[in-house]
């Protein structure tokens, strides 16, 4: 950022908000800024800082949704998350928001990295969103002007770059309870566990008898945008828990991935780390994968 | 800008532009042994800690760090007296070039002041994000682990 001329360390939201509030793209807001500080932008100009603003708590009240802030860290969730009984992060919730968060990196990134900047600095690798698509998270946006509440499935059609409007953050992301009817799983594959991802998925849903219902299937890192997959969703629910499921799954993914029911078919990204045909390959694989080990539980 | 910030115990003021890399600062002001290995987040060789926390300083904007307390290697030990983990990564001959050394004795540093008797996964999800590429890592879990003993013996026990 060789155009980079003020550090900001504003002591308020209100006073972040309203030093964001600049046109043309020229101030942007920084955590711990992992992401930023690699950053060649040259249109960028001021920073302001957010870490110090009280947006990093994870709270659980009894009965009600669980929020969590948008400069709670990896870290911090996957320790609100661990196995004991006074842990905000419990249940499914706290399970996929663990092993999302503990897929973001190395020890020291995921010191670094907060959920709102994984969510709206998106990269091809950020691992966290698929988790808030499966789980079906509302995000909270603020500006100086207004706040809104967009769901995720929403905030993720388009990159966050033309979701948020001028002087816009996340300040936290919310997440309504699931009963005990629910299950998931969150898969990620990378030539190394802190490698960045070739394919993120998370899979959540509810059994009802030995029947698959209310089902969330959210992909990333394999495909431009993280996203849910919803006519695999449609052609999954209903079906019967027996040792057919993993040939049904596969099937009817691999059809999705070409492009069925009238639809384009999926357009698999290619990078350093993987091509778009391994990534092909490997969808509806990595996809039953998830779902078998959500029911070994 | 002035950056005020406490490294090692000390109150320290720099001079540094808005987009100075953390990284950069720190070896400019004398701490050596925060190493540049990649500049880009990878290698864990320019780790350093913020408040207790391992972070890579290659990836922080120095004026993040205002207000805040860092450690290096140089406020751990000296060769008069080293750190009880500095001896021991000595003792379990987990040295050999050294130059992932300071990182790697922060990440543990950071990792026993929170779990001071962690297991072999523990250990390893702790250093992670510090590459080495001499010694394949046996001997560095092993003075996490002497280091983990040391420590322990040197801490009041419960009767």
């Amino acid at each position: 950022m060789k155009n980079l001329k003020k550090f900001h360390h504003p002591t308020s939201l209100k006073e972040a908000l309203r030093l964001l509030n600049k046109p043309g793209g020229k101030v942007k807001p920084v955590a711990m800024g992992s992401m930023l500080s690699l950053s060649h932008d040259p249109k960028i100009t001021e920073l302001v800082d957010i870490t110090d603003l009280g947006l990093n708590y994870i709270t659980a009240k009894s009965g009600a949704n669980i929020q969590v802030g948008a400069a709670a860290t990896a870290q911090d969730i996957i320790e609100a998350a661990r196995a004991h009984r006074n842990a905000p992060l419990q249940g499914l919730i706290g399970k996929l928001l663990k092993q999302s968060a503990q897929a973001v990196g190395s020890q020291q990134i995921r010191n670094a990295v907060t959920l709102g900047g994984n969510i709206c600095g998106l990269l091809p690798w950020s691992d966290m969103p698929v988790a808030l698509l499966a789980l079906g998270a509302k995000i909270y946006l603020k500006s100086i002007k207004q706040s809104r509440k967009i769901s995720s499935s929403l905030f993720f059609q388009k990159h966050p770059v033309r979701i948020l409007k001028q002087g816009e953050i996340c300040t936290q992301v919310s997440f309504k309870k699931l009963d005990k009817s629910y299950f998931g799983e969150f898969i990620k594959i990378g030539r190394t566990a802190v490698d960045k991802t070739i394919m993120n998925v998370c899979v959540v849903f509810s059994l009802k008898g030995k029947k698959l219902s209310d089902v969330r299937i959210a992909v990333s890192g394999c495909v431009t945008l993280p996203q849910r997959l919803t006519e695999l969703e449609k052609a999954v629910t209903g079906v019967t828990i027996d040792k057919n499921l993993p040939g049904i799954i596969i099937e009817k993914a691999a059809a999705i991935k070409a492009g069925a029911n009238g639809r384009l078919p999926l357009l698999f990204i290619s990078d350093l780390k993987s091509s778009a045909q391994y990534r092909k390959d490997i969808f509806e694989v990595v996809i039953c994968d998830a779902f078998e080990k959500a029911l070994r539980q | 800008m002035k950056l005020n910030l406490t490294i090692n115990g000390e109150n320290k003021t720099f001079e540094v532009a808005p987009n100075d890399i953390l990284l950069h600062v720190l070896r400019h002001e004398g701490y050596y042994s925060v190493k540049n290995g990649c500049e880009e987040g990878e290698c864990g060789a320019c780790t350093i800690l913020i408040n207790g926390r391992a972070y890579k300083s290659c990836l922080i904007l120095a004026p993040q760090v205002e207000g805040k307390s860092i450690t290096t290697v140089e406020g751990l030990g000296t060769i008069e007296k080293p750190h009880p983990i500095q001896e021991a990564f000595v003792k379990a001959g987990a040295v050999q070039c050294g130059y992932c050394i300071p990182g790697m004795i922060l990440s543990t540093k950071a990792l026993l002041d929170k779990n001071p008797d962690p297991n072999e996964d523990e250990i390893k999800t702790a250093l992670d994000g510090n590459l080495c590429r001499c010694t394949g890592y046996v001997k560095i879990i092993e003075g996490v682990k002497m280091a983990s003993q040391a420590l322990g013996l040197s801490r009041p026990r419960r009767v």
